[in-house]
């Protein structure tokens, strides 16, 4: 009997000893970040996820393309139609505002960890390019969000207001340059300033042209769906025009429209170029796959698509939640025979201008997201000229422009007028591009809302040209600070 | 020395010799009430282990030895007699029906314990009140019948998933179901559709479940350890009796249908509706009346009809999603077996269809239940079960237009047509966003079909009468197959040429466990046993996935036939549980009583440095109705006080989540055809369980002969080291981190009484059950620092806080709606500060009521379940009490109580086209307006039903038949403004609502 006891104490006590190892169970799906970041693969891999996490409909997927236009005077949102979606955005209701700051620090902390660990790897030398392409990418992806996130929660550097709620507000975003690994680096940090932030973008850009120059350039249609040489150029000279530094940003754009540097070219046929699957005139484009990636209720609920057609028109007749329509005011900028007219189309009752600009190009649904298109890049320089008082050049630039588009060019002015029409030639070429907001911001001239909106003129100095930091950011950490007002 | 091994040597000598000298003991069992044999009693030589079983006459034949003096015979159900042994060698016993249930037998685990002999709180509910119930999962039949187990219906889709919460939610992120034991199978509760919902506990035939006990107080549950801390729901099937088979066969039939309608307006008045709303608009906005009411008309009745027409049409868009469902329920189980084995085999077929077009549920159960006695020592005994579930359903509290139809079908306008003057659907529709949900869910394809099987194994080793070795293995396996099918002929899914989805999930949960058993009697009054064991657990869901698009005709509708792939996912998760367990329970006389639970847990959810945790419980009862002081007191048949105090867990319910990982992004996280690798979280390997510490009190009581039985529960539970996500700067790139910190603090009463008012002669019974439970529960911290999780969880106030603006009506003078701000004063449009707490969704009590009514061979049951105190928002109002200032078709009072007069008091603001006056917020924001305490009293069931007399139909041959008639959810007793007071869930918006169920049927037994 004492033998039986002694065999089953033994079992029982062998099988606990080997307890620790009976609870241990490996994830599958998931793995350990020391395993990523061994080779190349894994960091070309996180910089995929960085650019993936752009087509977030939070973000260029739709609203950096959508929201801009409601915001300011391009958009009638027709609250009937639109299922909830920018009614009280076009109102500028407090708070109804863009909201990319959970998805931007994804992506930076993302290319932090990428530019933290790529100098460390060693690559065998048939890989020293990709490599250094990996790491101009991470740099510019870095200066771009970056910017954004200072354009969307921060004033220019030019426009930080002396008077109302924002007077002398220079507070710009968090300025995070390394990764986080462990939990112990996850600690709160104060906003940098306008400044400091405009700096980091310079500096990361101008390190990513320095690599970026080393390296060979394609001008292959799809070499514009990652970040390249004529972006980062075209990056800066924009990131400079925001500084109002006309010179160094005109050079930056020559470069950035030199054939040799990019795929990107003036479009003769301005709806064609949209309803190309790749856009020609792109120096940037997200490339969204169809299959995966707007498949099922996507569409239909969040695409460009859905949110500027209205339901069931159309060749074939797709449900949508469309009520973005182009407002009185952009419909009235345009002559006939412009190439761009064309883009719109009347329907509904009452009888509303819809944009075709989102056609579903690519497939139903989808478009893909020209993030740095040609034109604004000439009209960037164009106003950079103005900047200069070079109001020759400037009309010159606009009237390649206008020329391509088969517009008229007698009413092209060489005066400053020049400095508001070409504002106007931004609206006519880059409406739904989600320019207008910015361009309204960086420009300080308030923001007229269209008249059937009833909402009259926001001045400059109004608390709602800057967007709200999330609630709990601001909780957690209320030294960061939140926006005036707000 | 040598003369105490000489007297050992003798005293051994003669116990030999005295065992030498056995006789045979004879006799019968009979029932006291029928005088009938009793088969299976179990006849044991007092004292001992040994013993025999009565056969199917009710004989039975024990040896035993000269000096044993008496025989105790115990029968579940029947009060233990014990028979002093004279010369006779036959012994006839006629056993008593225990009304006081004191020969209860509880499972409190791994054992079982007499009921007067608990100490713990533990509420019981026989299989004989839920067998013939139409419910399809147990869990649902729990509810109202025991005292402070609070059952939440998520859908009236039938055989959906229950919400259970015993004793009150004390969690934020922790799990915050019980454990489901089926027989001693951990099972993987919970649901296994992703396309409407399904409850895994369908595997098993609520008409197999002999009793189901519930472990409430920590210290009874902690033989759980980590995984108890909600209580533990323990099921126990019917199992094989000695004795003639008996056959038993029940067939009922019924229908199902809708229980609250809303009343909804009418295409006329839906029209004149939106035309007020229009003018009010007009008038305000300076737009001309005339052209506004052309535009209106234009949009409603086609391009050009600038007036509306003489008669304008309506159509009921609401009714035609509902209809008359059928229940079909058909069980037959056999029951028997001899001394040395017993079966109970049963199948069962369920075929529902839901009072929602295309919502149904067809499962088929077998079962086979065996015991075996291998040998005097050893015994073997098996549970085995299949289960195959088919449910057709609908999504429940998502989607909007698409995945249930329960949005779209109350707010499409109602002048729409729903189908063309040819029959085929009207696809040409204003307001609808297109989409034809009557179309939608007749067109649609929504289903899962289940298969699982919750079976077991065990093995028993009598190494000594004392002694019990017990080698145990279950299984709960569920595979599912769920598909949603979306064809082109729906305008929705036209573009891209129908899609189609599949999903297959495979659960393997299994757990074994080797424990020892000794029982033994000092003295004859010290009772002692005690429990060791190991257990081990594992479970894993893996879980693939595709979807398709591009159907080459709306016919062919197998995943194989689409032309693009959409998504693809193969997932993996699982955990481990390895557990030391101890039990001990000491009494002494039957008065003095000590309970003491121990449980050494190691889990693979836990972080590196806290892989292991100690878990148990003391509880200790005194038996006053034991004191010899009592015997005088004979209208106290037991009562009992008693006290525990225990540690329970709730593990983390992320897997994984104490480690740092990254994720693939999958096709869906790919850029330009290249794959991703994204951080998904930051580890902690300190991340533990939530320890849940219970202190309780009870008294329980049986009076007047049983007459008036009951049990008062207090207790008080505090949950600590709570599993909270600490919030990270999301600059940093992470949101946040899960740690342990925090404090839930949850306090109640509970009581179950019990009595027999009237018990006539003649034959008339009336009986009464009532329970109720006060609980309360208080967040009392949270991390370091923190005071609140978004709006539902602040440090002070209860769990899941209502938070939003207060509204304060409607301005008498002009109709709009009105809100306070945060200083009180009025204001039209309130901002983020301006929000409050408006209440909790915690309910301040909760229970049931039945009464049985029996007179002869009738019966009645009438049951009550009630619930009060819990707010709920009620977001389809939001839509519904607009006043027509959208396009959504409205409920009546919307037309008739909204603001139309100067000076009017009232809550509806006037109608407004597009919601937004001028200096005004949307008038359909969410405020208090929209939150409403679902407070309730539901006549959740009756029963009637008739015995015939064996008279009769014994001359047919059988010896019992019983029709009855039945009815679930007959009444309703609310204020609540929405469908279904019981159906709160996500808001809710899109909640299938429960039905009435109203069956008749036929019991034969033979």
């Amino acid at each position: 009997m004492k033998k039986k006891f002694l065999i089953y104490g033994l079992l029982v006590g062998s099988l606990f000893a080997s307890c620790e190892k009976m609870v241990e169970i490996e994830p599958k799906n998931q793995i350990s970040p020391n395993v990523v970041f061994t080779d190349l693969n894994g960091f070309q891999a996180v910089l995929n996820s960085a650019y993936q996490r752009l087509i977030g409909f939070d973000y260029y997927g739709r609203d950096f393309q959508l929201m801009g236009d409601a915001l300011g005077d391009n958009i009638y949102t027709a609250v009937n139609l639109s299922g909830g979606r920018y009614n009280s955005v076009n109102i500028n209701a407090p708070g109804a505002h863009y909201n990319i700051w959970g998805t931007a620090y994804l992506i930076i902390n993302e290319v932090n960890l990428i530019l933290d660990k790529i100098d460390a790897l060693s690559v065998p030398a048939s890989k020293t390019a990709d490599k250094a392409r990996v790491k101009a990418q991470a740099l510019a992806l870095r200066a771009l969000v970056y910017f954004d996130l200072a354009r969307v929660y921060g004033y220019e550097p030019s426009t930080i207001p002396t008077t109302g709620p924002g007077a002398n507000f220079n507070k710009s975003v968090v300025l995070r340059l390394k990764g986080t690994d462990d939990v112990t680096k996850a600690t709160p940090m104060v906003r940098a300033t306008v400044q400091e932030v405009y700096k980091s973008i310079m500096d990361d850009l101008t390190a990513s042209i320095n690599i970026f120059n080393t390296l060979t350039v394609s001008t292959t249609a799809s070499s514009a769906y990652t970040l390249n040489k004529a972006a980062a150029y075209a990056l800066r000279g924009k990131v400079q025009l925001y500084e109002r530094k006309y010179l160094e940003a005109i050079a930056d754009f020559d470069v950035a429209m030199t054939p040799a540097n990019t795929q990107a070219r003036l479009a003769t046929n301005y709806v064609g170029a949209f309803a190309a699957a790749t856009n020609t005139e792109s120096l940037f484009e997200l490339v969204i796959t169809p299959a995966t990636q707007m498949a099922n209720v996507t569409g239909p609920n969040s695409s460009l698509y859905s949110y500027t057609h209205p339901t069931n028109a159309g060749p074939t007749p797709m449900s949508t939640y469309g009520g973005q329509t182009v407002s009185d005011e952009l419909f009235a900028l345009f002559e006939t025979t412009d190439q761009r007219y064309a883009m719109f189309f009347k329907q509904g009752s009452p009888i509303r201008t819809w944009s075709h600009k989102y056609s579903g190009a690519r497939a139903v649904y989808t478009d893909n997201i020209p993030v740095i298109r040609y034109a604004d890049v000439l009209l960037m320089k164009a106003e950079a000229q103005a900047g200069l008082t070079q109001y020759l050049d400037a009309s010159n630039t606009v009237k390649t422009l206008r020329t391509a588009r088969s517009a008229s060019t007698t009413g092209v002015p060489t005066d400053a007028t020049i400095v508001s029409y070409i504002q106007d030639e931004r609206r006519r070429e880059l409406f739904f591009e989600g320019h207008r907001w910015f361009d309204l911001k960086r420009l300080g001239n308030g923001i007229t809302k269209p008249a059937a909106i009833a909402g009259g003129t926001i001045p400059t100095n109004d608390h709602r040209l800057l967007a709200p930091l999330p609630t709990t950011e601001v909780q957690l950490f209320p030294a960061l600070p939140q926006n005036p007002n707000y | 020395m040598k003369k105490l091994l000489q007297s050992l040597f003798i005293l051994l000598f003669v116990a030999s010799t005295a065992m030498a000298q056995n006789r045979t003991i004879t006799g019968t069992v009979t029932s006291k009430e029928d005088g009938l044999p009793l088969p299976g009693v179990s006849v044991k030589v007092k004292g001992s282990s040994t013993g025999v079983s009565t056969g199917a006459n009710g004989r039975f034949s024990i040896v035993v030895g000269a000096n044993v003096s008496a025989l105790e015979i115990t029968s579940i159900g029947y009060v233990t007699q014990t028979v002093n042994l004279g010369s006779s060698n036959t012994v006839n016993v006629s056993l008593e029906t225990d009304s006081k249930g004191l020969s209860e037998v509880v499972v409190t685990g791994y054992g079982t314990q007499k009921k007067t002999q608990l100490t713990g709180s533990v509420s019981i509910v026989s299989g004989k009140d839920i067998e013939n119930l139409p419910v399809q999962t147990f869990d649902k039949a729990l509810q109202g019948r025991a005292a402070g187990v609070q059952v939440t219906t998520n859908s009236g889709q039938p055989g959906s998933g229950i919400t259970v919460n015993i004793r009150g939610l004390s969690t934020i992120n922790g799990a915050t179901q019980p454990l489901y034991i089926v027989d001693g199978v951990q099972v993987s509760a919970g649901g296994v559709s992703t396309q409407t919902t399904q409850n895994v506990l369908g595997a098993i035939n609520p008409a197999d479940i002999e009793s189901i006990q519930i472990l409430k107080d920590a210290a009874t549950a902690s033989i759980y350890g980590s995984q108890a801390a909600n209580g533990v729901v323990i099921v126990t099937t019917k199992r094989g009796r000695a004795g003639k088979t008996q056959i038993t066969a029940a067939v009922q039939q019924g229908v199902n249908e809708q229980l609250r309608p809303y009343d909804m307006l009418t295409g006329p008045e839906w029209y004149n509706l939106r035309l007020d709303a229009i003018k009010n608009w007009a008038a305000r906005t300076g737009y001309p009346y005339a052209d506004a009411l052309e535009e209106w008309n234009e949009t409603i009745f086609g391009a050009g009809v600038t007036t509306a027409p003489a008669v304008i049409p309506s159509y009921d868009w609401y009714n035609e999603i509902f209809r008359v469902g059928r229940t079909g329920q058909y069980d037959l189980s056999a029951r028997g077996g001899n001394e040395k084995t017993k079966f109970f085999i049963s199948a069962g077929y369920n075929d529902i269809k839901g009072a929602v077009m295309a919502s149904s549920y067809n499962r088929g159960n077998l079962r086979a239940n065996l015991d075996h006695q291998i040998s005097d020592k050893v015994s073997f005994e098996t549970s085995i079960t299949l289960a195959a579930t088919q449910s057709v359903g609908h999504g429940t509290n998502r989607g909007f237009y698409t995945n249930t139809p329960f949005t779209g079908a109350l707010f499409t306008p109602p002048t729409n047509a729903i189908y063309n003057p040819d029959g085929t659907y009207n696809n040409n529709l204003y307001g609808a966003y297109g989409y034809n949900v009557v179309q939608g869910i007749n067109e649609e394809q929504r289903k899962t079909t289940s298969v699982q099987t919750i079976s077991n194994v065990a093995l028993n080793y009598q190494v000594l009468p004392e002694l019990k070795l017990r080698a145990y293995a279950g299984v709960d396996f569920a595979d599912a197959k769920n598909y949603n099918y979306r064809p082109s002929t729906l305008p929705a899914y036209a573009p891209t040429g129908g899609t189609g989805n599949e999903n297959f999930i495979r659960n393997v949960n299994y757990n074994t466990s080797v424990t020892a058993n000794y029982n033994k009697t000092f003295n004859n009054d010290h009772n002692f046993s005690a429990l060791a064991g190991f257990e081990y657990r594992s479970a894993s869901q893996t879980q693939l996935s595709v979807g398709v698009q591009g159907f080459p005709s709306p016919l062919l509708t197998l995943l194989g036939s689409a032309s693009t792939n959409t998504s693809y996912g193969s997932t993996f998760t699982g955990y481990k549980i390895a557990s030391l367990i101890g039990n001990i329970n000491y009494d002494y006389k039957g008065k003095y009583l000590l309970t003491g639970n121990l449980r050494y847990d190691g889990s693979s959810r836990f972080g590196a440095d806290q892989k292991f945790g100690l878990f148990g419980g003391v509880s200790a009862g005194w038996r006053i109705s034991g004191e010899d002081f009592m015997k005088s007191v004979s209208f106290v048949n037991d009562l009992k006080l008693r006290a525990s105090y225990g540690v329970t867990g709730v593990q983390p319910t992320a897997d994984f989540g104490a480690l740092t990982l990254f994720t693939s992004g999958g096709a869906a996280g790919a850029y330009n055809g290249g794959g991703s690798l994204r951080p998904s979280q930051l580890g902690n390997a300190a991340l533990s369980w939530e320890a849940s510490k219970q202190l309780g009190a009870g008294l329980d009581f049986s009076l007047f002969g049983g007459r008036l039985s009951g049990a008062f529960d207090v207790f008080k539970k505090n949950n600590t080291k709570l599993l909270l996500s600490r919030t990270l700067p999301a600059n940093s790139g992470f949101t946040g981190i899960t740690e342990n910190a925090g404090e839930v603090e949850s306090k109640g009463i509970e009581t179950e009484l019990t009595s027999v008012n009237i018990n006539t002669k003649s034959g008339f019974k009336w009986s009464t059950s009532f329970n109720i439970a006060f609980v309360k529960n208080k967040l009392l911290s949270l991390n370091a620092g923190a005071t609140r999780i978004g709006n539902s969880y602040i440090v002070g106030e209860p769990l899941n806080v209502l938070w939003t603006y207060r509204y304060a009506g409607v301005n008498p003078a002009d109709g709009r709606a009105m809100y306070y701000d945060k200083n009180n004063n009025i204001t039209y449009q309130p901002v983020t500060a301006d929000q409050t707490k408006i209440g909790d969704s915690n309910p301040n009590f909760y229970g049931g009521f039945i009464n049985t009514f029996s007179y002869k061979g009738l019966t009645l049951d009438v049951m009550f379940q009630y619930q009060y105190g819990n707010h709920a928002y009620i977001q389809t109002q939001q839509v519904v009490e607009a006043a027509g200032s959208g396009y959504d078709n409205q409920v009546r009072r919307s037309l008739t109580d909204r603001w139309t007069t100067p000076g009017q008091i009232t809550d509806i603001p006037r109608s407004y086209d597009t919601y937004i006056e001028p200096g005004s917020s949307s008038s359909d924001i969410m405020s208090s307006r929209f939150i409403q305490k679902a407070s309730y009293i539901r006549l959740k069931q009756v029963t009637l039903n008739y015995k015939l007399p064996t008279k009769f139909t014994s001359k047919i041959g059988i010896p019992s038949i019983s029709v009855f008639a039945q009815g679930v959810n007959l009444l309703t007793f609310t204020n609540y403004r929405g469908e279904d007071p019981e159906n709160v869930g996500a808001n809710n918006l899109n909640g299938y609502p429960n039905s009435r169920t109203i069956t008749g049927g036929l019991t034969v037994q033979f």
